[in-house]
């Protein structure tokens, strides 16, 4: 009957009027006898079958799919935090969703379960959060049997994804964790790969050979200073540099021992000084302007041997040079220091301590030629030492020390600064409240710690407080009481 | 009574608003916090020299503030109401209302019977009989004419509909508008609603369409109907009931539940229907608020709580609309779905309904023991044998209901249309959660 009724109603009643079987009511003869237009009679008619079609509604019978849900044993975030949880989804503030993020995983607690889908939506978004997929739980594990979106998420809980079709995040992240655990397998799974990638992804996953490569690692790399990316041949070639016995390693040590030499200079008659002096015919092969070395200076007022000189220190390890020239590396420090294009130099040595991280160059660099800057290359607590010890300078002299710090804290899984070092950063801001960026100041106040409360009660009464940072403030202490509630 | 933050946030105008309450919901911005059972009151340092004063009615919920802001609640109440919720202990107690405080209070409760006062002055019945018959004329006359285009439109047909979707009825919602009829206006705006590219659009169309002629056709014979059919079929037109009509009704004393609450804007109207049950005569009725866009409604409901008051049903048939009686103080409830009821039982008791009477929408239920699951795009709801109907709420809420019940059966309350089933909200081991707009 509906058939006819909807071919009626597309085609009109001027073309086609349906005749309707009823054996269950006399209504539609009613309604005929009526003696109204057509229009009339069928748009009663239609009426009154709707209405018998919902007055006789039957119930359907759908199989439901049995995935059934183990039982949940998981500690469940407490419900303190809700309102949060539920504002951070609405605001999309991913600093805390990270926050609470890293608190479950921690302390093996599972977000509450009306938060999971959100959650998981958030997971599919974001490929960088999700390393948190397992505080969704059994809840969470089982809500991605019944959804296909997000089924992709249970590889990262199985630890198991077919390489092959991962993303190029998810392969990297892979290559980069086995080079920590197994790096003699790295090089042969890239050869899988690697020369199918486009060239920025290829020089993406080089990179990762940077640390810990070795000898055996150096045909694999050669193949690379052939590439058709300048960058890639550059990366590959600046890797093989520090590869001790390598090929050109062994040509840059030549090529260093010719440069670079000592001189005695006799200095107010009685004394004498070492200096460095560096040799202006020694050139470098013509292959290695392939891959990132010039032979010209391009520097005003800077000569061709010290351009070389420093295009040797930024690729080449500097164990290299005092070895050269037979002295210690502190003393061969000095010796650059007293350059006469020493400030040149530094640059150089800068992106030299910045590839090899070698704790005595940055050291260096930072205590003695104040390269802040380089700090973040120190295994953490060091560099967290050095910031902080850095932080004690006045304000006025650090430049953008505090923005340095800060954009190093917020790259690290969250932890509690002192509260000495989260006043120092006030007293910074009260100087100048733009030092860092209101988005900054909001994420670095996840790293304060609650104790710093009653601190910031007391900033808060300040009369000469400007005004944006009275402002940040006081989303510090919506934070502190997050915080609070999640220790809670 | 004691209430959640999330049940605070609920009241909140807009995100703007909740962001701001909840960073004024710290005690660094009062410089007094004050506690007494029918009300908090405070002072929160603002921009100007001198704090703004802050009041939370907290018997029925209301909002007072000095601050200039237009937004109701304004962030100040927000933020007092939830820093109680938080930290009550740093709030003083007070065994008096401030001056301020009891003043506005009472002025509150003043208001209605001044209102009444005003109600009851003598009114000019010639005039009043005049303009009735002016509406009559201009309500007949709009439906002569609603009437030859419906006529006009099944007679061409309907196929060609999905491209003229925007501006098929404009002009006739319009006259309906004119014509005084608001009611239809209401329907034809339904019937521009309609997905026209999903699959039986035809069919969802010629419902909403034959049963809007239906209403046409009974309207012309209203004066042969009873009293209740007329009063339906009259506001169903768009005829208003005033209120002493409804408050001359048999009231109901009872403890309303309230179920759900949820808004809805329809151009430049906020509609706000409050859903309640009365838990000792076991009925459903629902309250109908509405403001303009640019003002904020003044009366709050939070879900889940309860009140011993009376209820006054509108005249009609089967009409759930309803009015509270002003008295009564609004508690926390532990209100839980004692009977079992499945889909079986409610679609018997929902074609007894429409035997009663056919023009009905929303008819509320609830259903106990449910599961729902994502089945070929659609969602189901499941009863303990089996059973399913199609849910019509949006698969975002469902799936945070779906992870909720941890595979558990639900307990929920929502209304039936004839197709499909709406969830409104559902319990979990006494734990409420609304499933409306806002979730």
């Amino acid at each position: 009957m509906i058939e006819e009724i909807v071919k009626s109603a597309l085609l009109g009643t001027d073309k086609f009027v349906p005749v309707l079987q009823w054996n269950f009511t006399d209504l539609p003869e009613k309604i005929s006898q009526q003696k109204k237009d057509k229009e009339d009679v069928f748009l009663k008619q239609s009426a009154l079958y709707f209405v018998f079609n919902q007055a006789g509604i039957l119930p359907s019978k759908v199989e439901f799919p049995n995935f059934p849900l183990e039982k949940v044993q998981e500690k469940v975030l407490h419900s303190n935090l809700d309102l949060y949880i539920q504002k951070a989804f609405k605001e999309n503030n991913k600093v805390l969703l990270q926050y609470i993020s890293q608190y479950c995983l921690r302390q093996h607690q599972v977000i509450p379960p009306i938060f999971i889908p959100d959650f998981l939506n958030f997971l599919i978004e974001d490929k960088k959060f999700r390393k948190y997929v397992p505080i969704t739980g059994t809840t969470g594990r089982w809500l991605m049997q019944w959804n296909a979106e997000w089924q992709s998420l249970r590889d990262v809980i199985e630890e198991q994804f077919q390489f092959e079709t991962a993303t190029f995040e998810t392969r990297w992240q892979a290559i980069k964790q086995l080079r920590a655990t197994k790096p003699q397998e790295v090089v042969p799974l890239l050869e899988t790969f690697i020369k199918d990638e486009a060239a920025d992804k290829r020089e993406a996953f080089l990179e990762i050979l940077k640390e810990n490569s070795s000898l055996q690692e150096e045909p694999f790399l050669m193949q690379f200073l052939q590439d058709k990316s300048k960058k890639v041949r550059t990366l590959s070639f600046h890797i093989l540099c520090g590869i001790p016995s390598g090929a050109i390693h062994k040509q840059g040590a030549e090529i260093i021992r010719n440069l670079v030499g000592i001189k005695e200079e006799r200095q107010l008659l009685l004394m004498k000084k070492k200096v460095l002096v560096l040799d202006e015919k020694v050139k470098i092969p013509k292959e290695w302007l392939n891959y990132g070395m010039e032979e010209v200076s391009k520097e005003k007022g800077i000569h061709d041997a010290v351009f070389l000189m420093g295009q040797m220190l930024e690729r080449f390890p500097l164990q290299m040079f005092a070895t050269s020239v037979q002295v210690e590396i502190d003393e061969w420090l000095q010796l650059l220091s007293k350059h006469p294009q020493a400030d040149f130099l530094m640059h150089y040595l800068g992106q030299q301590a910045a590839f090899y991280k070698d704790p005595r160059v940055l050291n260096f660099m930072i205590q003695q030629h104040q390269k802040f800057d380089l700090i973040q290359y120190l295994p953490f607590q060091e560099a967290l030492e050095a910031y902080e010890k850095a932080l004690q300078k006045e304000p006025s002299q650090s430049q953008n020390l505090l923005a340095t710090f800060t954009d190093f804290v917020i790259q690290q899984d969250f932890f509690d600064l002192s509260n000495q070092t989260c006043e120092r950063i006030l007293e910074y801001l009260n100087v100048q409240p733009y030092f860092i960026s209101a988005t900054q100041f909001i994420k670095i106040s996840y790293y304060f710690p609650v104790s710093m409360e009653h601190s910031i009660d007391k900033w808060l009464l300040k009369k000469d407080l400007h005004y944006q940072l009275t402002n940040s403030l006081h989303q510090t202490k919506e934070i502190l009481e997050i915080k609070k509630r999640t220790n809670s | 009574m004691s209430y959640t933050e999330n049940q605070i946030i609920a009241l909140s105008p807009d995100d703007n608003s909740t962001k701001a309450g909840m960073q004024l919901a710290n005690d660094s911005h009062w410089v007094t916090l004050k506690y007494h059972e029918k009300a908090l009151w405070g002072e929160c340092k603002g921009s100007g020299k001198n704090p703004y004063f802050t009041i939370v009615d907290l018997q029925n919920i209301a909002f007072k503030c000095s601050c200039p802001s237009r937004k109701f609640p304004c962030k100040h109440g927000l933020g007092l109401f939830l820093l109680h919720a938080r930290k009550p202990n740093i709030f003083q107690h007070e065994f008096a209302l401030a001056e301020q405080v009891d003043t506005w209070i009472s002025k509150r409760s003043q208001k209605s019977d001044v209102k009444e006062a005003k109600e009851s002055k003598p009114i000019d019945e010639k005039a009043q009989q005049k303009r009735a018959e002016q509406r009559e004329q201009k309500v007949k006359a709009g439906i002569e004419e609603l009437e030859l285009w419906m006529k006009d439109l099944i007679r061409i047909g309907i196929q060609n509909l999905p491209a003229q979707i925007y501006d098929f009825a404009k002009n006739i919602k319009a006259r309906m508008i004119d014509a005084q009829a608001s009611g239809l206006a209401a329907r034809i705006r339904n019937l521009e609603q309609i997905n026209y590219f999903e699959n039986h659009w035809e069919q969802k169309f010629l419902k909403q369409y034959s049963k809007l002629y239906l209403l046409l056709s009974a309207y012309k014979q209203i004066e042969q109907m009873d009293e209740h059919w007329k009063r339906e079929i009259q506001q169903m037109i768009g005829w208003n009931v005033n209120k002493e009509e409804v408050l001359s009704q048999k009231p109901i004393m009872d403890d309303w539940i309230v179920l759900s609450v949820e808004q809805n804007q329809i151009e430049q109207i906020i509609s706000e229907k409050i859903w309640m049950y009365g838990r000792r005569n076991q009925i459903f009725g629902y309250m109908l608020n509405f403001h303009p866009v640019s003002q904020v409604s003044t009366t709050f409901y939070m879900p889940n709580t309860q009140v011993e008051t009376q209820a006054f049903f509108y005249p009609g048939i089967q009409n759930k609309r309803m009015l509270l009686s002003e008295s009564g103080a609004f508690k926390a409830t532990n209100f839980s779905i004692s009977n079992p009821f499945g889909i079986e039982e409610m679609l018997e008791q929902y074609s007894n309904q429409l035997a009663l009477n056919p023009f009905l929408e929303e008819v509320p239920f609830f259903l106990t023991a449910i599961t729902i699951a994502p089945i070929a795009g659609n969602w189901y709801i499941q009863d303990a044998m089996h059973q399913t109907l199609l849910i019509a709420n949006t698969s975002d809420g469902l799936w945070k209901m779906k992870s909720f019940s941890q595979n558990e059966p639900l307990d929920c309350f929502g209304t039936f249309d004839g197709s499909q089933w709406t969830i409104k909200s559902f319990w979990r081991v006494n734990h409420y959660v609304q499933l409306t707009n806002t979730l």
